[in-house]
């Protein structure tokens, strides 16, 4: 995988370091070099200025301690007069022989020597160091002026990791705010003033691409929604010729067909108005919760649901887990239209599934702080391998009887999701049936408007 | 059964009915909607006028008789919601 961090890292630091490298190496031997001509002077100002009264022997041993201080450097010295006899050596015995005037350096037994011969008018001086001191000596020098280029180096690398992580934050900032995007964000990004005029290019592709891809899905959720809502008028239209024939007794049937005929048309026509449901909750922007009173919502739909609960003798109530209880209003933030569609599916499905004789409850409930609510039933529950399942689109289990749409649930998971509510099904676990619980309502502290009847 | 608002009166099968004004209010309240489940705070006001003292379960209370004098089966409780009347067909 390339990395564009990983490369301009790679190459800033190896780059530097090679370089730095060669700058070292160059004043390493340009040091070494102006030292090396460094003692090449002093040798000649040793040999120039050496005084003139070590002309005889006699005073030249007499003086010879004198001049320890000067072969600081183990600066070798000798001095012979005009008839050639060695007059001076600074050491005890004499280490070099007479070489002609000059500067040059020759090899003495195991070491090197630098040597220089100066012809005076009444004696000649020679002056002589070892290469090793020379040498040691100039090492150190040239190392002495190598330590701000090792001092330079971490300094450059530090700053090369913080710049190359500053020039590259904005890519990370793009990524984590596509990252943390909602599943059905296409809105396009914001470019403002601080997105780099490297990255407008992508952001912009980014943005055109979005912008074409939220004109699919809208034309998509359009298609939905006019091809339901075109199927409603045909279907209700069908229907109530249906009964109007069958009131007539125009059709001729044994009365079988004609009941099944108008079963399956409910089922077609509750579909349509499903499919219609979602469309539209797809296609609603997430929008700000108004305050909502969860009991006002649950009584509101055990209401609307009673006569149809009658009618299979299904016992449908509503009821308050403490810490909740009757006289809580329960008002949380939320949209109250998509709520109550929720709720209302729920509802419907517990009823659909239930068998006659059934229990089914709305339970408004508080867990740490968290409002919410729970339909229960006592129906058969779903086979635990179909719990995950259930709330895709038209998926009905093996085990289905009645006549759902393979909507409802559906809608209700995609209405939870918009508000984000946590909606999520188990089976009891100590008796028949399911729970759809959801949960995670924020409570809302305003006051809440008046109910209107 | 027959309510008639005007003349404050109820009949059964012909039979004139004894009921106290409070219940003749509650029973009007139900059949004027017959499909609607009434919450007991909805019945409440109903019932009582603005600022009037309530007791927590007056209305069970006047239910209760009500229920005696048209038959148990007649007034609906809808668990934790309210009341609503019979369905008939």
């Amino acid at each position: 995988m390339t990395s564009i961090r990983r490369w301009l890292l790679g190459w800033l630091i190896c780059g530097l370091a090679a370089a730095a490298s060669i700058a070292a190496f160059g004043i390493f031997h340009t040091a070494r070099e102006e030292a090396s001509e460094l003692f090449d002077y002093e040798l000649r100002t040793v040999a120039l200025s050496l005084p003139s009264n070590l002309e005889t022997a006699a005073t030249a041993e007499r003086q010879g301690a004198g001049f320890e201080g000067i072969s600081d450097d183990r600066i070798l010295i000798e001095i012979w007069d005009n008839a050639g006899t060695l007059v001076y050596h600074s050491r005890e015995s004499p280490v070099l022989a007479r070489l002609p005037a000059g500067i040059r350096t020759i090899e003495q037994g195991e070491s090197h020597w630098r040597v220089f011969g100066l012809q005076q008018p009444d004696r000649f001086v020679q002056v002589a160091q070892p290469f090793s001191v020379r040498e040691a000596l100039a090492l150190r020098l040239a190392l002495h002026t190598l330590w701000p280029l090792g001092l330079l180096m971490p300094v450059t690398i530090a700053l090369v990791l913080l710049v190359v992580a500053r020039g590259l934050g904005p890519i990370g900032g793009l990524s984590r705010l596509l990252a943390t995007r909602s599943l059905d964000s296409l809105e396009p990004l914001h470019l403002d003033g601080t997105v780099p005029v490297e990255l407008r290019p992508l952001v912009e592709a980014l943005n055109d691409l979005l912008q074409r891809l939220n004109i699919a899905s809208q034309a998509q959720r359009t298609f939905i929604a006019d091809a339901a809502h075109e199927l409603r008028s045909p279907l209700a239209a069908l229907k109530l010729q249906l009964q109007a024939a069958s009131k007539k007794g125009t059709l001729k049937d044994d009365g079988q067909t004609l009941e099944r005929i108008d079963m399956r048309l409910n089922r077609i026509i509750r579909l349509v108005q499903q499919l219609l449901t979602l469309a539209r909750e797809d296609a609603q922007p997430a929008n700000e919760g108004t305050s909502v009173s969860l009991r006002r919502l649950g009584e509101q739909a055990v209401s609307d649901f009673s006569l149809l609960a009658d009618e299979k003798q299904i016992d449908l109530g509503l009821e308050f887990r403490q810490p909740v209880t009757q006289e809580d209003p329960c008002n949380v933030l939320a949209d109250p239209h998509g709520l109550g569609v929720l709720l209302n599916n729920l509802i419907d499905n517990a009823i659909r599934y239930t068998p006659q004789g059934g229990k089914v409850d709305v339970v408004l409930t508080r867990t740490a702080g968290r409002l919410g609510f729970e339909v229960v039933d006592n129906g058969p529950g779903i086979p635990d391998q179909d719990l995950e399942r259930v709330l895709d689109r038209f998926y009905r289990g093996e085990h289905t009887r009645g006549t759902g749409s393979g909507l409802g649930l559906a809608i209700a998971a995609r209405i939870a999701q918009r508000q984000q509510l946590t909606l999520s099904l188990r089976n009891n676990l100590d008796a028949r049936g399911l729970t759809v619980s959801v949960s995670g309502f924020v409570a809302a502290t305003g006051r809440v408007p008046a109910i209107s009847e | 059964m027959t309510l008639d608002p005007a003349a404050h009166e109820v009949t059964k099968d012909g039979v004139p009915m004894a009921l106290v004004p409070r219940e003749f209010a509650l029973l009007q309240a139900l059949i004027e909607e017959p499909a609607r489940v009434f919450t007991r705070s909805e019945l409440e006001d109903k019932l009582y006028g603005w600022g009037e003292e309530v007791g927590s379960n007056t209305i069970e209370v006047h239910v209760h008789s009500l229920r005696r004098k048209i038959g148990a089966e007649q007034i609906v409780t809808v668990r934790g919601v309210g009341y609503r009347l019979k369905r008939h067909e």
